[in-house]
């Protein structure tokens, strides 16, 4: 007896190393097919003073999101192994039509260099994949983290620049109101603010202006969010709250900026041209302690 | 059949599928990116107009994903200024406006037969919104054989089935192409264009008469 169980271990464990072992064999073709819209994006990503530079981390953090559900899909496997015993079975596997359909979007990229129809193309490709082996409802327990994916899609440059605009337009004004508010008199055009006192001048320039912090802050939430498995309510509130807390601490450091020139032009000069990781940083701190106690009493949807 | 043995199988054909796929891309990736080195050689003159090298903005260089190019100003002795701007095309990048033509409009637009009959030319008025300036723009692609073409239809806002026309075209184009873009103030005393016209005429043909059937 105790042989015969030994024995179905052994066999079920030969099983999934087999499995595992195959599908290392997507990897070399998917990589390639991966870098087409790498390619066409990473320009827009990675150009100096970029502020789609976020989107470059979503992949990764993707891949880790899905490994985070490995659990569920191991659970979920047995049991539509036991439900529905025949593999052919449309519960247990998919058809290739949105991997064929995402091959035909990389390949329409490709010719007319469309980012947005590049990264189309890939989420499909991805999403068909794990549809076309496991089927419709090992898809369901990955389907958050790969929905994220679609975070790499560009925006479109005239809304992101008005975006931008909007941002440092409002960056100046609450500068110039913060510094009025502690006696600091200043004058504000446009995205420019100056301190009437000293002539000192700042320029809310796009990487001054917190739409990366904002970006990276949003990001880093819907992420937490998908892995907690907050229910959408909580998720809502919470990124209400995270924007929120991003606006305030953009505002504080661009105080902290204004408040160093009265003395120190130089030392707020060079805070200016500071990257914007320590502001990102702190703002993900802050939304997480804000945010703590109202995600931690919430009922999961992994536990409903 | 077993779960393991089926999904051994789906996984070999979708290996097979999306090797396939990675194939074509490759092709495809060639082909685009081939003939991108190729620039037309410029006159020293052309009629009274004097070639001036001149350099085109970074930040234009990097909207056009940086090609190949050359820049050069033609003047004149009344101090009259043609731009010209040359681009080894490499992808639908390249054919991107340069930022002096955004806040116009376009007035009038020509297919011209400057070279021959089956080489043309388009040939645009652009309007400023206010005011009365106006920009003559000629520009063509030119393949090392003495070949012209044009591109886009509407001139200034390119969509999807352009950028697909132009990458398909690319593919299979056996020759490299360069861009060349000519433009000039319209003054206000020349209300036609007419004057406007000759001088672009002239540093066009001299352009073209210069290149005819030359490969470096």
């Amino acid at each position: 007896m105790v042989d015969i169980v030994t024995n179905g271990v052994k066999n079920s464990d030969n099983q999934s190393r087999k499995q595992s072992s195959a599908l290392w064999w997507l990897i070399p073709p998917g990589v390639a097919l991966a870098w087409i819209p790498f390619r066409i994006c990473s320009p827009l990503w990675f150009e100096t003073g970029s502020q789609l530079f976020v989107q470059a981390w979503v992949l990764p953090v993707v891949a880790l999101l899905a490994w985070t559900r490995k659990p569920d899909w191991q659970r979920t496997a047995k049991e539509l192994e036991e439900l529905f015993p025949d593999p052919r079975d449309p519960r247990r596997s998919g058809n290739m039509i949105l991997i064929v359909l995402g091959c035909l979007g990389l390949i329409l990229s490709q010719i007319a260099l469309l980012p947005l129809v590049s990264i189309l193309g890939f989420c499909l490709v991805i999403i068909g994949t794990v549809f076309y082996l496991f089927g419709p409802f090992l898809l369901r327990s990955v389907i958050s983290p790969l929905l994220l994916l679609l975070l790499m899609i560009p925006p479109p440059q005239t809304l992101f620049l008005a975006l931008l605009a909007r941002f440092q337009l409002a960056g100046a004004t609450m500068l110039g109101g913060g510094l009025d508010l502690m006696g600091v008199q200043t004058r504000i055009m446009g995205a420019q603010v100056t301190i009437k006192q000293s002539g000192w001048q700042l320029q809310i320039a796009p990487s001054l202006s917190g739409i990366d912090v904002f970006l990276f802050a949003i990001f880093g939430t819907v992420s937490y969010l998908i892995w907690k498995r907050i229910s959408l309510l909580k998720s809502l509130l919470t990124l209400l709250i995270a924007a929120f807390l991003t606006v305030i601490i953009n505002v504080f450091r661009l105080l902290l900026i204004g408040l160093v020139a009265r003395q120190y032009p130089t030392v707020a000069n060079t805070l200016a041209s500071i990257p914007a990781l320590p502001a990102i940083l702190c703002a993900l701190a802050a939304i997480f302690l804000a945010t703590r106690k109202l995600l931690s009493n919430s009922t999961t949807l992994e536990e409903k | 059949m077993t779960s393991q043995s089926l999904l051994s199988e789906r996984i070999k054909r979708l290996v097979a599928f999306l090797a396939s796929i990675t194939l074509l891309n490759m092709f495809l990736s060639y082909r685009l990116g081939r003939t991108n080195d190729w620039l037309l050689d410029v006159p020293v003159s052309a009629g009274n107009w004097e070639a001036i090298d001149t350099s085109l903005a970074q930040d234009f260089l990097a909207r056009l994903s940086q090609p190949k190019v050359r820049g050069v100003t033609f003047k004149n002795p009344l101090d009259e200024e043609i731009t010209c701007q040359l681009i080894a095309v490499r992808s639908f990048e390249s054919y991107r406006e340069p930022d002096i033509f955004f806040p116009l409009s376009l007035s009038a637009q020509r297919k011209l037969t400057l070279f021959g009959a089956d080489s043309p030319l388009r040939a645009w008025v652009l309007k400023a919104p206010r005011g009365n300036g106006r920009l003559l723009v000629y520009s063509w692609l030119q393949s090392p054989s003495g070949k012209t073409s044009l591109y886009g239809e509407q001139g200034i806002q390119q969509g999807f089935p352009d950028r697909l026309r132009l990458g398909w075209a690319t593919i299979w184009n056996k020759e490299p192409l360069c861009l060349v873009r000519l433009y000039m103030l319209i003054s206000p005393a020349d209300k036609n264009g007419a004057q406007a016209r000759r001088s672009l005429d002239t540093v066009a043909l001299s352009l073209y008469k210069q290149n005819l059937g030359n490969r470096k």
